[in-house]
């Protein structure tokens, strides 16, 4: 699903990612750990587009498709997601009428009819009730005045109501207290399926006990420089990413 | 254009006299030498020019150089269809065109006992007392040549009063229709607001045009707010974009009142608003807002002036705009603390987004503070549409010309969500969507 290779990524004429390579398949979740400044989230922005990053050298393909020149709208609209680290507050515009639009301008998009105001609330009440979120937060502004766990579960529940093919957490369990990390947990797991995949970018290894990956890679310096099962991230949380650092190497 | 700035000048000058003819003896003593003093007062000062410190950016010459009609010319009939888009359900309506009352097109309530509302003309010949005591006292013509040119001519307007102790039951909406189909017209609508002690009133102001040739609406407002009254009003002015609007409105507040002014721009070539608000007495609160969405050409100029003569009062400012083409603005906001305002809370805010690279505003508040127990602040930015912003709606499958519009609506939409007549809001959020091209 994507691919991507030899990716070298600056930022104002700094170098962040320094050769990256990854490789995610239909229904895997891969986790990216790595201490910070290592360019996880450098990597989350990229896929996402933003506009900032200068792409130096490498390719990143989804569907063997060049998704480089893609604006971000049309990332969203091919099934990529980024949830955010810093979710943005938007006064004025509500959450239903920014989820409405987004919705139907991806079904535009796939050549399909807008949904109905009806079909589009049972759709949102059903997915708002997956990420346990209060329904009358629907009609308040997109994240305005959200606390930090109801904007990174406002992320989820967009992921629930846009259902992407790709999704990327750009650091979602930071901040979040242990019953919110447990609901933003199992409103992942409840929508990873055969067809999806999902990235999680993360410091810590206690996400990784609720939403448990397929693969882990440690980034170091702009490179993954260790990749392995689940266990590495425990093997991480004991050692410390000193162990990464002062021993790239043996990491290869 | 010097010549022609004259020229109209003293053809307004010298149309008095057969203006003054046309009272026969119905006008007292009292307005007559009112009236002549006004005209007297233009003709000396004639119109503003950019040499004048408050009209340093808005230049009215454009404004001047048309031949206008007086506005006492009997209108051409206006159909209930060229006011349809404006009308509001449950309110007491007066419709002006060109300044002239179309009782056809109006619809007043039964009001509540001893309220009044009526046209300007008749409330001269049926409470002379009341005029007296209250007409051209707040709007004092001395500082404003285009004051004294109104004041000169008024009669088309609205006289409302509310009784101490009355509540309004419908808001008062004033539809003040310009029709250039026949010609230039100039026209100078007068309101004057008296609301009495503990009374409460909503005072809705359209200002439309029907299209033809440009026109110049030449307007004041006087509003007295007696002790513990509360005075809401929403000016909505969406004239066509050759027309002219200049609004000059006097506001006095009375101890324990409150008042709220939203002043909502999207029409005319050039636009000048000069709100003067005056806090005679202690513990009262004001709030002023303003929206102004240009293109092309288009310019407005809002100055608002709060004057905080006593302790204790609030005041809190915020001004919005959004600037496309190449059309230009100018907030002045002055906040103005006498010594004995101690303990004054006044806020002011201008925000704008220029969504063009060849639009223009000058922003500059003013604040004079002579008391020392005082919390004031102001604030004013204008640039472009936050980039975060647009990624993070971008992000979500949303184009970007798309995501664009959104923000500029909800931009827009801080302003609208504190007008409390459900009906207008609506109306106008409906008028912002669409010129953003959103749909939901």
């Amino acid at each position: 699903m994507l691919s991507i290779k030899d990716l070298h990524v600056s930022i104002a004429g700094k170098e962040i990612l320094k050769g990256l390579n990854l490789e995610v398949k239909k229904g895997e979740v891969h986790a990216i750990m790595g201490p910070n400044g290592s360019g996880k989230s450098t990597l989350a922005s990229v896929l996402a587009g933003r506009e900032d990053y200068e792409i130096t050298k490498g390719e990143i393909y989804f569907h063997q498709q060049d998704l480089t020149e893609w604006d971000p709208d049309v990332r969203a609209k091919e099934g990529i997601f980024l949830a955010f680290q810093y979710p943005v507050e938007i006064p004025g515009v509500s959450n239903a009428n920014f989820l409405k639009t987004a919705v139907n301008e991806i079904r535009k998009y796939k050549g399909l009819d807008p949904l109905t105001a009806v079909d589009f609330l049972k759709l949102i009440k059903e997915k708002a009730r997956l990420v346990e979120l209060d329904a009358s937060m629907i009609n308040r502004s997109v994240n305005e005045g959200f606390s930090g766990g109801e904007k990174k579960r406002n992320e989820i529940f967009q992921m629930a109501v846009l259902e992407p093919e790709l999704a990327i957490m750009d650091e979602t369990d930071s901040g979040l207290d242990i019953d919110a990390l447990r609901i933003v947990s199992d409103g992942v797991n409840h929508l990873r399926s055969d067809d999806n995949a999902f990235v999680v970018i993360t410091h810590y290894q206690r996400l990784l006990n609720y939403i448990v990956p397929d693969v882990v890679h440690v980034l170091h310096d702009g490179k993954i420089v260790r990749s392995g099962d689940k266990s590495l991230a425990l093997e991480l949380e004991e050692k410390g990413y000193d162990w990464i650092k002062s021993d790239p190497a043996s990491a290869v | 254009m010097e010549n022609q700035d004259n020229k109209l000048q003293d053809k307004l000058v010298r149309q008095f006299a057969d203006f003054e003819k046309n009272w026969n003896g119905s006008v007292s003593e009292h307005f007559r030498n009112l009236r002549k003093e006004a005209i007297h007062h233009f003709g000396r000062m004639g119109f503003p020019t950019t040499r004048q410190e408050s009209w340093k950016y808005t230049n009215i010459k454009p404004a001047t150089a048309n031949a206008y009609e007086s506005a006492v010319d009997p209108p051409e009939p206006i159909s209930r269809d060229a006011i349809a888009p404006y009308l509001l359900p449950e309110t007491c309506r007066l419709v002006f065109v060109n300044g002239q009352f179309q009782p056809d097109l109006s619809e007043i309530p039964e009001l509540s006992a001893q309220m009044v509302v009526q046209p300007l003309s008749r409330a001269f010949k049926e409470h002379p007392e009341l005029l007296e005591e209250h007409f051209a006292r707040y709007g004092k013509y001395e500082g404003s040549s285009l004051t004294a040119l109104n004041t000169a001519y008024a009669d088309g307007g609205t006289f409302i009063y509310i009784p101490d102790q009355t509540i309004s039951e419908h808001p008062v909406h004033l539809i003040y229709l310009t029709d250039g189909r026949s010609g230039h017209r100039i026209s100078y609508p007068r309101n004057l607001v008296v609301a009495g002690k503990n009374s409460q009133v909503k005072l809705i102001e359209t200002s439309a045009s029907t299209g033809g040739e440009a026109c110049f609406v030449n307007a004041v407002n006087e509003v007295r707010v007696m002790d513990h009254a509360h005075v809401e009003w929403f000016k909505v002015q969406e004239e066509n974009l050759l027309d002219f609007h200049v609004d000059h409105a006097f506001v006095n507040q009375d101890q324990n009142s409150y008042c709220k002014i939203h002043t909502v721009t999207t029409g005319s070539a050039i636009t000048r608003n000069d709100l003067n608000i005056t806090l005679n007495g202690s513990g009262c609160e004001t709030h002023l807002y303003g929206l102004y969405w240009l293109g092309s050409k288009q310019h407005v100029d809002n100055h608002t002036l709060i004057d905080h003569a006593r302790a204790n009062s609030y005041s809190n400012e915020l001004y919005k705009g959004i600037m496309d083409g190449q059309s230009t603005g100018v907030f002045n906001g002055k906040v103005m603390v006498r010594q004995d305002a101690q303990k004054t809370n006044a806020f002011q805010s201008n925000k704008n987004i220029l969504l063009s690279d060849e639009a223009t505003i000058n922003a500059k508040p003013e604040l004079e503070i002579y008391a020392d127990d005082v919390k004031c602040s102001h604030g004013a930015t204008s640039g472009q549409l936050d980039e975060q912003s647009l990624f993070y709606l971008k992000s979500r499958g949303i184009d970007p010309g798309k995501a664009a519009a959104l923000l500029t609506f909800a931009f827009a939409s801080e302003v609208l969500e504190h007008i409390s007549v459900e009906p207008l809001k609506q109306y106008l959020s409906e008028k912002i969507q669409q010129r953003t091209g959103i749909a939901w």
